[in-house]
């Protein structure tokens, strides 16, 4: 499928999805958001370009950056389960860091919840990325 | 202690790193571990000796009461001295053996977690404990018994042996588990206690019989004792180790540790001797007859495995003390004689001993080893065989009520054996005529020092036995009976009964070796007319016969059409739900009609008339659309019902749905209208009973009585201890961040599967 | 306003059981959608519905104690939309293969798992 409003729409849609998926993520723990719709939408982000394009312009990566950022995800999440026991004993037990800002009258709040999150981000972009991106490969895109 | 446990298993993983320079010492190196072990132990003997236990406890999953509780006791003492003392000798006796074999590493990583879980084993004060360390036990020696697993025999014989010891490993767990519950705790301190309120419970009868399968099974005794000649497929070290000298004597001192707590009642007494008596006959008979040479000692053992059962159930204090000291005698004596068939074997390419013979002239340092095991296997002064012997005639003797016949079984087991005896060491050692496929040799040095030690430790401790009844036979006694008694252990007891029984004993094993050349045709004919029941195969049989039944209904009810399967399961489950919608009387819930919002409505007619669309389309194309429509209208109805977070991952997720089937359909078949109109309408009609169903229960689902629902602590807890507002990020990310743990991990695998699938022909 | 919603998950279970009847591959895979959406509607319902208040914690200044919708099933149909749409991809990729492979699209010839 060849479209060109899409190839132009994806030019000024992927940094978009990528900035709004960041925003929801972070936001996530206090308002409607997180790891999971911002996975989602930085996935789209990823295939939305492949998607408007024709085969053979589809540059064969060398890397296999979905196994990078499943298993970066999977790692993440793991880590910070495991952060829990030493601490505690508990494995997942949350774990915080409050951090002061000095200009503006607010803590900055950082802890293992978060680091946990940022895992199941990076892990749902993976799972999209890669899932997409063998199908593509397989029906050889067009 | 708990140090020593992880020292062996970490030895386990460790022999696998040790660099290629030191691989020739890497037995040596090994057997370091349990060597140290065993010294420590033994400087414990003088702690024990003041406090009587040595023990740790930690906690472990006390809500089924499984606790990380070992104890060292005086019978763990034993059990564990014999573990890393005979084991340090097996390593550096199997580094010699090993050579030239494949995959020795793994044979290293195999012994020493056996050996850790055997030390675990004896150590353990739980019995939920025991039993992992038992069924690791049983594991471990699978995989030494399957070292060899290209051939098709030592296959079988390991799936055997695992079969076999695991079908008991769970009878006795059901046992202790009823155990459990009788008594309440799993510490076996604290049975001990009950031991009368348990004996008197109904229970006591089914738990004595399925704990016995456990160690009857783990320590072959009569009818399961089959799978220990089958385990001699084994390298030697690991027969000589675990199905001589330690892992067959699990039963056993499982045994005598529960005796304070089952023992003593009619029930013990007679089961126990009954089955000992039978497997010590049987064993020491079949022993007569065979032509390998580690068969021979196969059988033997079970023979004095079935000694150490009968003595065990007699249950005096004699009896008890008898056990104890000829658990050390056979450990000593019987992992020599295996180490040494081992040798002959390496030596000569046989083990058959019709082949063997002169081999004292042509190896004499393992001559003189072998035969002063076998003198204590004979029973003969001045080694520590004589005394065990001389103490379990004595406990014969006094049995209570059947003395008669215990004592008569034991005479005629004890002549087969000193018969055996004296043919093993004629024949293999002395007979003038030699057939083996190389010529033999004196063995390296690391073939004959562990059986040597050992042999001569037998020797050492039958003429200075007061050391050993002093400092290890008496604690470990008093672990056993409550009472303590003086234990004078001897080599000379006087001119009394006993000693005629042995001079008796002699006499005959003596005689009936002169007959042999007449007896032993005679036996072997007896044999084929009475005993020709392989119990082995008639295991595999059994085995078959599941199997083939279980192909036979498989084919019936596995019909293999998808469809027929899951209208099984729909109709099963509808007409179980009706049934229970219908009783509870669901349509007299209160749903009052006012409350009805409009936009719900009008979503609910979208989503009725999307469905419909998919389901009647004959394009693919317009299904999935529709489809489409429907995800979107769910996701409006998260959002008037306050799920934000919801109704946006729906809205994306439909999207990612449209367009991943966007891509595929083309490529997938069109529809096709493969059922008939009465198929149809059948399929019809199963749907809506289910839909129906299912709407009953969404009805229903609002007004069932709950305790306080979970989510209050939630809501309540969210900022204060989450430290976030978005409560349902909370609970994915912190409060339930396991289940979003396995839910990730599902997401993985499921992209995993995808990419092998698709990848599957190109490699 | 329950019962609206009641109905319409007894559409969607209709559609769904009705779709995994059928002997086309696609139409299975269809029916697996609509039964996970189904589902999840069910849990949804099941913890009652609450309007316009969304599962988010007090504010320092409010001073009454408001009744929000409750976030468990919430969490617990989030996830389980993700994975709905894992399991989808993963029998889309399953169901293609196997029509390449054997080249049949009717489910009543998928009755081995060897190759005979």
């Amino acid at each position: 499928m060849s479209s060109v409003i899409l190839k132009m729409a994806s030019i000024v849609l992927r940094p978009l999805f990528w900035v709004i998926s960041i925003w929801l993520l972070l936001r996530g723990h206090n308002h409607p958001g997180g790891g999971f719709i911002g996975g989602l939408i930085a996935g789209s982000a990823l295939i939305i370009g492949p998607l408007s394009r024709e085969a053979e312009e589809i540059k064969l990566e060398k890397k296999n950056y979905p196994l990078l950022f499943l298993s970066g995800g999977m790692i993440l999440i793991l880590l910070s389960a495991a952060l829990g026991l030493f601490t505690s004993d508990l494995m997942l037990e949350g774990l915080w860091m409050k951090i002061p800002l000095p200009l503006v009258d607010a803590t900055l709040k950082l802890g293992t919840p978060l680091m946990f999150d940022v895992g199941v981000y990076l892990t749902v972009i993976g799972f999209i990325y890669f899932i997409f991106n063998s199908m593509m490969e397989e029906w050889q895109w067009k | 202690m708990e140090l020593s446990i992880g020292i062996l298993f970490a030895a386990a993983v460790l022999s696998l790193s040790i660099p290629s320079r030191l691989r020739p010492l890497k037995g040596w190196i090994l057997s370091l571990f349990p060597l140290g072990i065993f010294i420590f132990l033994l400087t414990t003997i003088p702690e024990l000796q003041n406090n009587g236990v040595l023990e740790t406890n930690r906690s472990w999953m006390p809500g089924i009461g499984l606790n990380l509780h070992l104890l060292l006791d005086g019978l763990s003492l034993i059990f564990a001295l014999l573990i890393t003392g005979i084991g340090s000798f097996i390593l550096i006796y199997a580094h010699q053996y090993m050579q030239g074999y494949a995959h020795t590493n793994r044979f290293y990583v195999y012994l020493l977690v056996f050996m850790g879980s055997m030390l675990g084993l004896v150590l353990s004060a739980n019995l939920l404990l025991l039993f992992i360390f038992w069924e690791l036990t049983g594991i471990s020696s699978f995989l030494l018994i399957g070292f060899k697993h290209k051939e098709e025999n030592v296959r079988q014989s390991a799936i055997q042996a695992l079969l076999v010891t695991a079908f008991g490993g769970l009878m006795m767990l059901s046992g202790f588990v009823m155990l459990g519950l009788v008594s309440g705790t799993y510490e076996i301190n604290q049975m001990i206690g009950q031991s009368s309120s348990i004996i008197n419970h109904g229970w006591y009868l089914p738990i004595l019989i399925l704990i016995l399968g456990g160690a009857f099974s783990k320590s072959a005794q009569f009818p399961f004792h089959f799978w220990l000649p089958g385990a001699m497929q084994a390298p030697s070290p690991v027969s000589a180790f675990l199905h001589s000298a330690t892992m067959v004597k699990a039963g056993i001192y499982l045994m005598a540790r529960l005796n304070p707590v089952l023992g003593n009642t009619m029930e013990w007494q007679t089961i126990i001797p009954l089955i000992g008596g039978a497997t010590m006959l049987i064993g020491a008979y079949l022993a007569l007859t065979q032509k390998d040479l580690k068969a021979i000692l196969a059988y033997t053992t079970i023979s004095a495995l079935g000694t150490l059962m009968l003595l065990i159930g007699i249950d005096t204090e004699l009896s008890m003390k008898a056990a104890l000291i000829y658990l050390i005698v056979h450990a000593l004596y019987k992992g020599t004689l295996f180490m040494v068939a081992g040798s002959i074997d390496k030596k000569t390419g046989t083990r058959n001993i019709d082949l063997l013979g002169t081999l004292a002239y042509r190896m004499p340092i393992t001559t003189v080893v072998a035969l002063l095991a076998l003198l204590s296997m004979a029973g003969l002064p001045p080694m520590l065989g004589f005394i065990g012997k001389e103490i379990i005639y004595e406990a014969n003797i006094q049995t209570p009520n059947v003395a008669g016949i215990v004592t008569t079984l034991g005479v005629i087991s004890n002549i087969f054996m000193v018969w055996v005896s004296i043919f093993i060491g004629y024949r293999v050692f002395f007979r003038k005529s030699y057939q083996g496929y190389k010529t033999p040799s004196e063995t390296s040095f690391h073939f004959w020092i562990g059986p040597g030690i050992l042999a001569l430790g037998g020797l050492i401790l039958g003429l200075f036995p007061y050391q050993l009844g002093e400092n290890i036979i008496q604690p470990a006694l008093g672990v056993i009976q409550a009472e303590q008694l003086d234990i004078k252990l001897k080599l000379w007891h006087g001119f009394n009964r006993v000693f005629l029984l042995s001079m008796f004993t002699l006499l005959g094993g003596v005689a009936l070796f002169l007959l042999r050349h007449q007896l032993i045709p005679f036996f072997r004919r007896v044999n084929k007319k009475f005993f020709d029941v392989r119990f082995s195969d008639m295991f595999t049989g059994f085995i078959d016969g599941i199997m083939a039944f279980a192909k036979g209904h498989t084919k019936v009810i596995q019909h293999g059409y998808q469809r027929f399967y899951l209208m099984v399961i729909f109709l099963v489950v509808a007409a179980m739900g009706w049934f229970q919608l219908i009783n509870t009387r669901f349509w007299e819930i209160e749903m009052p009609v006012q409350q009805v919002s409009v936009y719900t409505v009008l979503i609910a007619l979208v989503i009725t008339v999307a469905t419909l669309f998919t389901l009647l389309s004959r394009s693919r194309l317009t299904a999935i659309i529709s489809m489409g429509v429907v995800g979107y209208g769910i996701a409006l109805i998260y959002l008037i019902y306050s799920a934000v977070d919801l109704a946006i991952t729906q809205l994306l997720v439909e999207t990612l749905t449209v367009v991943i089937f966007v891509l595929v359909i083309f490529k997938l078949p069109r529809f096709a209208s493969l059922s008939s109109r009465a198929s149809k309408l059948r399929d019809a009609g199963i749907a809506l009973i289910v839909g129906g169903f299912m709407t009953g229960i969404a009805m229903k689902a609002k007004h069932l009585e709950l305790k306080e629902p979970i989510s209050d602590f939630f809501v309540k807890n969210a900022p204060g201890k989450g430290f976030g507002d978005n409560i349902v990020n909370v609970i994915l990310v912190d409060f339930r961040a396991l289940d979003t743990l396995g839910e990730v991990t599902v997401l993985m695998i499921a992209a995993l599967g995808v990419v092998a699938l698709l990848k599957i022909d190109r490699s | 306003m329950e019962i609206t919603l009641s109905i319409v998950i007894g559409v969607l279970y209709t559609a769904g059981v009705y779709l995994l009847l059928r002997r086309s591959l696609v139409k299975l895979i269809l029916g697996i959608i609509f039964l996970s959406n189904a589902t999840n509607l069910l849990i949804f319902l099941s913890a009652g519905l609450t309007k316009g208040e969304p599962a988010f914690a007090q504010k320092a200044g409010e001073e009454t104690a408001r009744q929000v919708a409750d976030p468990l099933p919430q969490a617990l149909v989030l996830t389980a939309i993700v994975i709905g749409f894992g399991i989808v991809a993963f029998t889309l990729a399953l169901k293609y293969k196997y029509h390449q492979k054997t080249g049949t699209y009717d489910l009543d010839q998928v009755k081995q798992t060897d190759q005979s």
